[in-house]
């Protein structure tokens, strides 16, 4: 079980970093999530909620209307210009965090 | 699936209901649908679906910062503001809310009906139909009467309503099925509700046209200005038994759904009419008997009670206006 305190910080970056290739919306990214990890981090939908919200407002993502198969609607979020400046950011930050982590603790 | 649902309502019953906090319940309500058709797709039991998306959902005080609600929520979290009512407790609540109601009517009711008495018995006095003192006797000893019997209702009626009391300061929590009961009931009643008030209102300008034209063309004098007077009083008995009535009810229901002047916000102060309200409408009691008693000018006296209404309202409006820019 990890904590979810270490794992906060990140929660944008690995939004934004799942959302970097292809629009999502809110279920499917924190299916992602759950499947890459293999169940040993799951997103609660109110930290997804909020962290798209933040998101959204700081330009970092654009979200808009999609229509289902079965005629529902559903918000899809994607990633604007400075959403991804701002993911290689926080990609640089976790290289820099490990590699000083890692230095310390090994 | 209703259980998520249900599980959804309930936490966002009481929150404002911005544009906002909506969406943000339509994206919830959204994945926690796709979740629980994910895990139902996987072969879970219904059960067990709905436990594990209710399980991972997180809470609430997450989303407050984001809903820019974060003192609403504090509020909800603790659950000493909170007061949790089942179906027949709703259901007494307000039946007794509503007896209530005309309970108190009837003695506001009686208690005008006692002025209106004094005031005529002092008509019959200004025609020498009685003697000054019989008809003060007559006139204050019913009055009087009158009241005690007011005052008997009041309690009465105040003991019945006391295990509601904190209704008044506490936010109710009820299942979300009563709670869409609750309103449909309200909306069912809202056209009867503007009846009475609109019928309360005519009924009191009517006999404030008839006063006025008596008294301004002196038609038949001093008599007939205090008949119009006790007829005015009278009209106003059965305008505010009306308005008591029909607010009670209404007031039952805005309680019970925490809306209109029962909302988290409303319910940390009381209002500037019911915090002095009962002092200032003694005072205007004993000012008007202090008066029309030692100048016997009873055709005149009665132009305190609506000097009095229309300071009351224009005080505590001017109040809530200053009030609610804090």
């Amino acid at each position: 079980m990890i904590s979810s305190d270490v794992i906060r910080g990140y929660t944008d970056t690995i939004i934004l970093s799942l959302l970097r290739n292809e629009p999502g919306y809110g279920y499917e990214i924190s299916r992602q999530i759950s499947e890459i990890t293999e169940q040993k981090y799951v997103m609660r939908e109110t930290t997804l909620y909020s962290a798209y919200n933040r998101l959204e407002q700081n330009g970092c993502l654009r979200s808009f209307y999609g229509t289902e198969s079965n005629g529902k609607r559903r918000t899809y979020y994607e990633i604007t210009p400075a959403g991804r400046a701002y993911l290689e950011e926080k990609l640089a930050e976790w290289e820099l965090t490990k590699e000083i982590i890692e230095k310390i603790i090994r | 699936m209703d259980a998520i649902k249900s599980y959804l309502e309930n936490m966002f019953l009481h929150l404002p209901r911005t544009s906002e906090v909506l969406r943000a319940k339509e994206e919830l309500s959204q994945m926690m649908e796709d979740k629980y058709n994910q895990l139902r797709s996987e072969g879970r039991t219904d059960n067990e679906a709905v436990g594990q998306v209710i399980s991972e959902f997180g809470n609430l005080e997450e989303l407050a910062e984001t809903l820019g609600i974060p003192q609403e929520v504090k509020d909800l979290e603790s659950d000493s503001k909170k007061i949790t009512m089942t179906d027949s407790e709703v259901e007494h609540y307000l039946q007794v809310s509503i007896e209530n109601g005309k309970r108190i009517a009837l003695g506001v009711g009686i208690i005008l009906l006692g002025v209106a008495g004094l005031i005529f018995m002092n008509a019959l006095a200004s025609r020498d139909l009685l003697g000054e003192k019989v008809a003060d006797a007559i006139g204050v000893g019913g009055l009087l009467l009158m009241i005690a019997l007011a005052v008997y209702i009041f309690i009465m009626s105040g003991m019945k309503g006391e295990k509601y009391e904190k209704l008044e300061t506490m936010l109710v929590k009820i299942d979300p099925y009563l709670h869409d009961r609750i309103v449909q009931m309200k909306e069912d009643y809202r056209p009867t509700f503007a009846r009475s008030i609109a019928g309360g209102i005519v009924l009191i300008l009517l006999s404030v046209a008839g006063l006025t034209t008596v008294a301004i063309l002196e038609i038949g004098e001093e008599f007939a200005v205090m008949l119009m007077v006790v007829g005015l009083l009278i009209a106003v008995g059965i305008a505010v038994g009306l308005f008591i009535s029909a607010g009670a009810k209404m007031e039952a229901y805005d309680k019970l759904l925490n809306e209109g002047d029962y909302t988290w916000r409303q319910r940390e102060g009381k209002s500037f009419a019911e915090r002095i309200g009962g002092a200032y409408w003694m005072l205007v009691v004993v000012i008007y008997l202090a008066w029309s008693f030692i100048s016997r000018n009873w055709e005149l006296t009665w132009i305190v009670w609506p000097i009095a209404g229309v300071l009351f309202g224009l005080v505590s409006a001017l109040y809530s206006a200053f009030a609610g820019k804090k």
